[in-house]
């Protein structure tokens, strides 16, 4: 091991959604930052979507599956437990860089849910204690959308305009106004005007695979470029193995692996872990120590626990009109809210969000269809162009056997050992995904579709939301972080990302994950005085 | 190096048309060039079909391309799956398939002053606004 390469206030582990909102607003109230990414800066000119052969390029390197990507930063994930793939991209921007942006704030109601359903448990925050912060991350990120949308408090105006719904959006809205049931138009992380750093979308459709216009909000261009201007450091190609603490269980910074595979320490008053969902538990069971042996800031047992992941589902309507599915965002061109909230007749309680999506190009369906020869040709000139496609996210329960641990066998490519996890569909999980299945069928049919195809949650689309893994609570006993995210065991450790999520709704979590950073470098900006660390 | 020459390519071609045959308006694989240059040109962007596509062709090599696409199917997935995303991978990026799809590709599209807002014709969203709100509200 070399010398001390790093000493800093703030030591920030992962550059992605809310490792950029942090490292931006700290370093602009003259902190200190340094932030340590296992990846590297995302290069706009490699993204494959404006190229012809877009659709055969994308795999494996543009995967969201870093089992499939299996890149040099990325590091495997033990999946032989689990009924679906997680999705993640490590680098500058994180998962951020492969999102599609669909936006949504949690509902009031998605903060107690011990409350008002009696399962889970509730935040010790509510919707109104993040509603601010909600409108500067939108700001931040350029969020196209439509305010006024019943299924919400009243909000502002979004940054941008929505974007048009098209011939698709006004059949499924037609629909559902027929039906009865909420639908509203979709708003994106993406904006549909020029907004700061980010360009307007020219509707491209690819934003999966990076977004190579610009446009797509993805923190290395909403947050690192101002964070790094306002003195934040950022290290890249640092893989971390190691928090380290004193002799008093204060941490004193972290052990780093280079791009060069030496090890190398970072000292800092104060550490913030912000590597997602499965990354961030990893980490802490990796950092195994005389006071903590099972990981640290483990003393209840519960780092890794109550993994949540929004398992989803899609429904396919094929219509007669012809329709270009396939021009963006690839983000959502509606939403439907109308079996959101716990109607307990339902035989549940929670409930879904429905977008309703684009369909990309053909490569992309003809790939999914397990046919050949006539019968594919047949499908093909049947369905492309005439597909609405409805994808049904239910909310998962934190349940402890869906966890995190570290696997015994495999590794990252500088040994480190390889997250594992264990995920199942809960009973409730599976009676929301099939209830809406079968209503999202209703909707489809109700919008002229001849025939729909309902697929249940598969393993390859499952996934993309990564939460719950050190929630937060007041109770240390039943829970890792306190209300501003830092750990109950070490004074100076925090937790800035989704895995502090207490329940996990049934929207994307994005707009929560970076809200809740903001909201936690605000509160340590502003008590930085009282702040215990290290001798 | 082409992980697809000789015999194997003229195997290939054949099987390619039988995975995607002239059908209506979308012509056949090989008349879409999925078995000519655009060939080793995807190879070169997805190497890692390559090996997958070598082994199944080594299976199948005397069948004919009939034979082959069932006893990839049921005896080597994976393998029957790496040839058919190479196949697919040609044929959707050649203009006639294109044309006849109606598919013009991810094309840059910026938004219309003429479809701008179109939710907001009257009459689309009134209908939900005029059910009110459906948010619960937790108590304090």
């Amino acid at each position: 091991m070399s010398g001390v390469a790093v000493e800093t206030d703030v030591l920030i582990i992962g550059a992605g959604a809310s490792g950029g909102v942090a490292a931006q607003h700290l370093a602009s109230q003259g902190i200190a930052v340094t932030c340590l990414e296992q990846g590297e800066w995302p290069d706009p000119a490699r993204f494959v979507g404006r190229r012809a052969e877009y659709e055969i390029v994308s795999s494996p390197r543009w995967s969201p599956n870093p089992n499939v990507r299996l890149q040099e930063p990325d590091y495997p994930v033990d999946i032989s437990e689990a009924d679906v793939d997680p999705m993640m991209y490590n680098g500058v921007g994180g998962s951020t860089v492969l999102w599609n942006g669909l936006w949504h704030r949690m509902l009031p109601s998605d903060f107690k849910v011990r409350s008002l359903d009696g399962v889970g448990a509730d935040w010790p925050i509510s919707y109104d204690d993040l509603a601010e912060c909600y409108d500067v991350i939108e700001d931040s990120f350029g969020v196209s959308g439509l305010a006024g949308d019943p299924a919400y408090p009243p909000r502002g105006a979004y940054p941008t305009p929505a974007f048009p719904i098209g011939k698709m959006g006004a059949k499924f809205g037609e629909a559902m106004n027929r039906l009865g049931w909420h639908w509203w138009p979709g708003a994106n992380a993406i904006p549909s005007r020029a907004h700061g750093n980010q360009n307007a979308c020219v509707r491209r459709g690819v934003c999966g695979t990076g977004c190579a216009d610009g446009a797509k909000a993805a923190t290395y261009i909403t947050h690192w470029p101002a964070a790094i201007e306002a003195g934040a450091r950022l290290i890249t190609g640092a893989r971390v193995r190691e928090i380290t603490l004193d002799a008093n269980g204060v941490a004193t910074g972290a052990i780093y692996i280079d791009r060069s595979g030496m090890e190398q320490v970072a000292r800092a008053h104060v550490v913030i872990l912000c590597a997602n969902g499965i990354g961030t538990p990893r980490l802490m069971l990796m950092s195994q120590s005389g006071r903590f042996p099972n990981g640290l800031s483990n003393s209840s047992g519960l780092v890794g626990k109550g993994l949540m992941l929004h398992p989803t589902a899609l429904a396919t309507g094929i219509v007669d009109d012809f329709m270009d599915t396939w021009t963006g965002p690839m983000g959502q061109v509606a939403n439907s809210m109308q079996f959101y909230e716990t109607d307990r007749a339902r035989g549940f309680v929670r409930g879904s969000k429905w977008s309703l999506a684009i369909t990309g190009g053909p490569m992309g369906l003809a790939s999914g269809l397990p046919l050949w020869g006539e019968p594919l040709q047949q499908t093909m000139l049947g369905m492309f162009g005439h597909m609405m496609n409805v994808l049904c996210f239910a909310e998962d329960l934190p349940e402890d056997s869906n966890r995190v641990v570290l696997d015994g066998e495999l590794t990252d490519s500088d040994g480190l050992p390889a997250p594992k996890i264990f995920y199942r569909l809960g009973e409730n999980t599976q009676r929301i995904i099939d209830f809406n299945l079968d209503k999202a069928e209703e909707a489809l049919k109700e919008a002229g579709a001849r025939q729909v195809f309902k697929t249940t949650v598969q393993r390859s689309f499952g996934g993309a939301h990564l939460m719950g893994s050190a929630r937060m609570g007041l109770d240390p006993q039943t829970s890792i972080v306190n209300e501003w995210g830092r750990t109950h065991d070490v004074p100076n450790l925090y937790v800035f990302d989704g895995s502090v999520f207490v329940t996990g709704g049934a929207v994307n979590p994005t707009a929560t994950i970076c809200a809740l950073a903001l909201r936690f470098a605000r509160r340590l900006a502003e008590t930085r005085r009282d702040q215990r660390v290290a001798a | 190096m082409s992980w697809i020459s000789g015999p194997d390519r003229d195997l290939y071609s054949q099987i390619a048309d039988l995975l995607l045959p002239a059908f209506g308006a979308l012509p056949a694989a090989s008349d879409a060039g999925a078995a000519g240059a655009k060939l080793d040109q995807i190879l070169g962007w997805r190497p890692e079909l390559g090996p997958e596509i070598k082994r199944g062709l080594n299976a199948v090599r005397g069948l004919n391309a009939l034979e082959a696409i069932q006893k990839l199917e049921t005896e080597d997935e994976d393998a029957f799956t790496a040839l058919k995303t190479l196949v697919l991978g040609a044929y959707f990026i050649d203009p006639e398939v294109m044309k006849a799809l109606g598919y013009p590709g991810q094309e840059s599209n910026p938004v219309s002053p003429s479809e701008d807002a179109d939710y907001l014709r009257p009459g689309l969203l009134d209908a939900v606004k005029a059910r009110g709100p459906i948010w619960r509200r937790p108590n304090p």
